[in-house]
């Protein structure tokens, strides 16, 4: 019965686990590349490609935020290529040279879900004991 | 959205790289015509001349005078890029790729009204006028939405003498248009339309204005007409 009553608990986790996503916030460097019209006003909501030196499958593909810029994190030193362009045919195709140094930022101590859920548990536990020599004292 | 602050991100390099640059509209001499040319133009652009492929429809009209001011017959070809068959001292040619909208998925190439997430938008036109001989044809204004007009004979400069050109929609001048040589500006329009340019080499000049007025209507917020005057000098003639 308890096998049975387990069963699509440990499927629910399980799908739980497939839909969420752990994060990480840290610190570090960045390459920011800033795309301009001719006439100065951002390169804005446009397709952009980042690929690592020497690459043909983009290492990001995504569009450029409100302000025409798009930020990546090199994790290797050299001649990254950046495309970016629109439909309407604008566009530009260069090479940004990164350093390898800051190039891969340090982790911080952020909690993923695992972390999270983990530490949780240990404070669910941890009061239950604090609780339990509560009681027996009393008694 | 984290529950924690960032603590910091460093940029480690900020690169402001050639900007985009904006497209030319441009016609070479071929046999017998002329070739409709998008793109970079070569006197523009540092990298050289490139093509941008375009539908044949963009292509509105053509006006072609010969140099005393009559009207010759002008044949659009059907097929990109456009061929313009005829004899032409000055051939004008107006193009139109129609509405384009910013929005948060890019440029499209569609009313405002049709976009999702629209920002804001746009009806293009360019246009160009290429002077292959001077006369009466080529001092009048031809009356288009937007033109170029030199006011002394343009084929007769070398390089560092000044021109004097206007910018003319309808006719009529256009006050505070900005002006541009091989892509880079060289003044504002005047009350008259006029602004003096100083030519700086041989070969196929290209002077271009823009002009950006409301739009009427909910399709677009404003009508962007960008127009080029084109000519030869020297061994380019």
């Amino acid at each position: 019965m308890r096998a049975l009553l387990a069963l699509p608990a440990a499927l629910f986790a399980g799908t739980l686990h497939a839909h969420a996503l752990s994060h990480t916030t840290q610190p570090g460097s960045a390459v920011i590349v800033e795309l301009r019209y001719g006439d100065g006003s951002p390169f804005s909501y446009e397709l952009a490609e980042v690929y690592r030196p020497a690459e043909s499958v983009p290492f990001l593909a995504g569009r450029t935020d409100a302000n025409g810029r798009l930020a990546f994190v090199p994790d290797r030193a050299g001649d990254w290529r950046v495309r970016a362009f629109s439909e309407d045919g604008h566009g530009g195709d260069f090479t940004v040279a990164t350093g390898g140094e800051g190039g891969t930022p340090a982790r911080s101590e952020g909690l993923g879900t695992l972390g999270g859920f983990a530490v949780g548990l240990s404070i669910l536990f941890g009061a239950f004991g604090l609780w339990s020599l509560f009681v027996r004292k009393k008694q | 959205m984290s529950r924690r602050a960032v603590p910091l991100l460093l940029a480690t390099l900020v690169v402001a790289p050639r900007a985009a640059p904006a497209h030319d509209l441009w016609v070479e001499p071929d046999a017998g015509g002329y070739r409709v040319l998008y793109g970079h133009h070569p006197q523009v652009s540092h990298e050289g001349a490139r093509q941008i492929p375009y539908a044949a429809e963009v292509v509105r009209s053509a006006i072609c005078l010969d140099a005393a001011g009559g009207r010759r017959a002008a044949t659009l070809g059907r097929s990109s890029p456009v061929r313009i068959e005829g004899d032409c001292a000055v051939l004008y040619v107006l193009t139109s790729s129609g509405y384009w909208t910013k929005t948060t998925a890019g440029t499209k190439n569609v009313r405002k009204t049709e976009a999702a997430s629209p920002l804001n938008a746009w009806q293009s036109f360019e246009s160009v006028k290429h002077v292959a001989a001077w006369g009466a044809g080529a001092a009048n204004s031809l009356g288009t939405p937007l033109e170029i007009v030199a006011a002394e004979n343009p084929l007769a400069l070398t390089d560092g003498d000044k021109l004097t050109v206007r910018v003319l929609a309808d006719g009529k001048p256009v006050t505070g248009a900005v002006v541009t040589y091989d892509g880079k500006a060289r003044g504002e329009t005047g009350s008259d339309g006029a602004v003096n340019v100083r030519v700086k080499h041989g070969g196929m000049q290209l002077i271009q204005a823009a002009v950006r007025t409301p739009h009427t209507g909910p399709e677009a917020d404003e009508v962007v007409h960008t127009t080029a005057l084109t000519f030869a000098l020297g061994a380019g003639q």
